[in-house]
């Protein structure tokens, strides 16, 4: 707890989550103005209207979130708890303690854990309050709890992704590095999810949209596939970090 | 005097080449002991081996007598790692909370010891370099450490802050009988404050005794060497 306590606390001083935060109730907030507009100026269809505002409105959002900006922003949750302090030398802060090592990367995978809940969680609660500005509370309430499903479905899927950063990240010393590589991962995913979705359906990326774009999905599959994948990376990552030499 | 910290037959080789070779020192209560030797050496090795942040090849590494490892060492590198976006009281608390026993008074204590009460609520990415010692310092002794082991401590620092610290650490040993080891360079430095000193070069020990003993202990070329730096 004093090792989650103290991540916490650097990664709320260090600003990375209060400005993402931020961005996410502005990006809310500057899509629902866009949409309004549209709407009002009938720029579309009335049905591809209807698909976005009120009770939509809140998963449209993530769908334009979950597959780059999310996991691009908790891939920089894990670096700044990870690479950076890697590479300043104090990662090992800790461990000079007698903290034990597998103490403290558990500790930074919860907050990164916490960090990208606390991403997913307000998207949600800032789409639907600029839901309810904009189109009123009866189809965002009616909405209310299938939305939430969606968005802790998606939150599963950014989890087993976190994990598989913390894993890499032990191994690249970069930041700018780290977030490249993330992007290619993820580009080449989200081709992968169009391309093939039956051998994409084993991959953690494929369930970032899968969830919000409601088609019908293995829902087994998709848990095992998100959770299993946290957990055989979380578990990769400590056995690596146990034996790193830190020479830094 | 009890042992505080005993080595014995440290190895340690990377690809092939050996930066550590039989390596044994042991540190008392009370003593201050020079590790000295040019770059690359295997100074911050040895002291890495020690800290666990590296494994050994071979050798044994003992500290004290039967209490946990965490309750008897204070490390501090030769380019001290802070939270750069955080004070330097944020610095010592967030290490002092992983403690049992530190409380906030003991960092106030411990930020006056070191002479940083006018700067501790700056952000380190603002702290000179001698700040950064000196912060570096304080952080390990937050623990009331039985044993400090400290890297080139005073690497960037003027003739004056390089005093401050020695008098510190002088200061410690004499008066709260906390064993040192510390590692430079620099001989002159060493001399000014050590009662043992361990000399090596290329991973082995040259001299290890009383500093008084080490121009008859020494090689001449190596004395000769480090004499012409003072």
């Amino acid at each position: 707890m004093k090792n989650v306590r103290n991540e916490l606390y650097k990664l709320w001083k260090g600003k990375r989550l209060g400005i993402f935060l931020l961005i996410l109730v502005a990006t809310s907030i500057a899509f629902g103005m866009l949409v309004y507009s549209i709407q009002v100026k009938g720029l579309l269809e009335k049905e591809d209207i209807d698909a976005m505002i009120g009770g939509n409105f809140p998963v449209q959002v993530l769908g334009m979130i979950a597959d780059i900006v999310l996991p691009v922003l908790a891939t920089l949750f894990v670096t700044f708890l990870f690479t950076d302090e890697a590479n300043s030398g104090s990662l090992k802060l800790p461990l000079l303690c007698g903290q034990s090592r597998v103490k403290l990367i558990t500790a930074k995978a919860v907050v990164v854990l916490i960090g990208s809940l606390a991403l997913v969680a307000v998207t949600f609660i800032a789409s639907n309050i600029v839901a309810v500005m904009f189109w009123g509370s009866d189809s965002v309430v009616a909405s209310l709890f299938q939305n939430a499903l969606i968005y802790a479905n998606t939150y599963l899927a950014l989890a087993g992704w976190s994990m598989v950063v913390l894993f890499v990240s032990i191994f690249i010393k970069n930041s700018g590095s780290m977030v490249g590589v993330a992007v290619i991962v993820l580009v080449v995913g989200c081709i992968l999810s169009s391309v093939s979705p039956k051998i994409a359906q084993y991959e953690v990326m494929y369930y970032f949209k899968a969830f919000v774009s409601l088609q019908s999905l293995n829902y087994v599959l998709a848990m095992s596939v998100c959770i299993g994948t946290a957990l055989v990376f979380f578990i990769l990552s400590a056995i690596k970090f146990r034996i790193l030499q830190i020479q830094k | 005097m009890s042992k505080v910290l005993q080595i014995a037959g440290l190895n340690k080789s990377y690809n092939g080449r050996k930066v550590v070779d039989n390596i044994s020192l042991e540190v008392e209560k009370g003593d201050i002991v020079g590790l000295i030797g040019p770059n690359g050496a295997g100074k911050s090795t040895t002291m890495k081996m020690i800290m666990n942040l590296i494994s050994k090849d071979s050798g044994e590494i003992v500290i004290g007598e039967g209490k946990k490892f965490v309750e008897k060492i204070g490390f501090a590198t030769e380019s001290s790692a802070f939270y750069e976006y955080l004070t330097g009281y944020d610095n010592l608390m967030l290490i002092a909370k992983l403690y049992d026993d530190v409380s906030a008074e003991k960092v106030k204590q411990i930020v006056e010891f070191v002479g940083l009460s006018e700067h501790i609520d700056k952000k380190v990415k603002t702290y000179s370099t001698g700040m950064r010692q000196r912060l570096g310092l304080g952080r390990a002794l937050l623990n009331n450490p039985e044993l400090l082991i400290l890297d080139e401590p005073t690497n960037g620092l003027d003739p004056y802050g390089m005093k401050d610290i020695y008098e510190m650490l002088e200061k410690l040993a004499k008066e709260d009988d906390v064993a040192i080891l510390i590692s430079s360079h620099l001989l002159h430095d060493i001399e000014k404050i050590c009662n043992k000193v361990v000399m090596i070069n290329e991973g082995k020990i040259l001299f290890s005794g009383d500093i008084s003993e080490l121009e008859e202990g020494l090689e001449d070329s190596y004395y000769s060497m480090y004499r012409r730096q003072a």
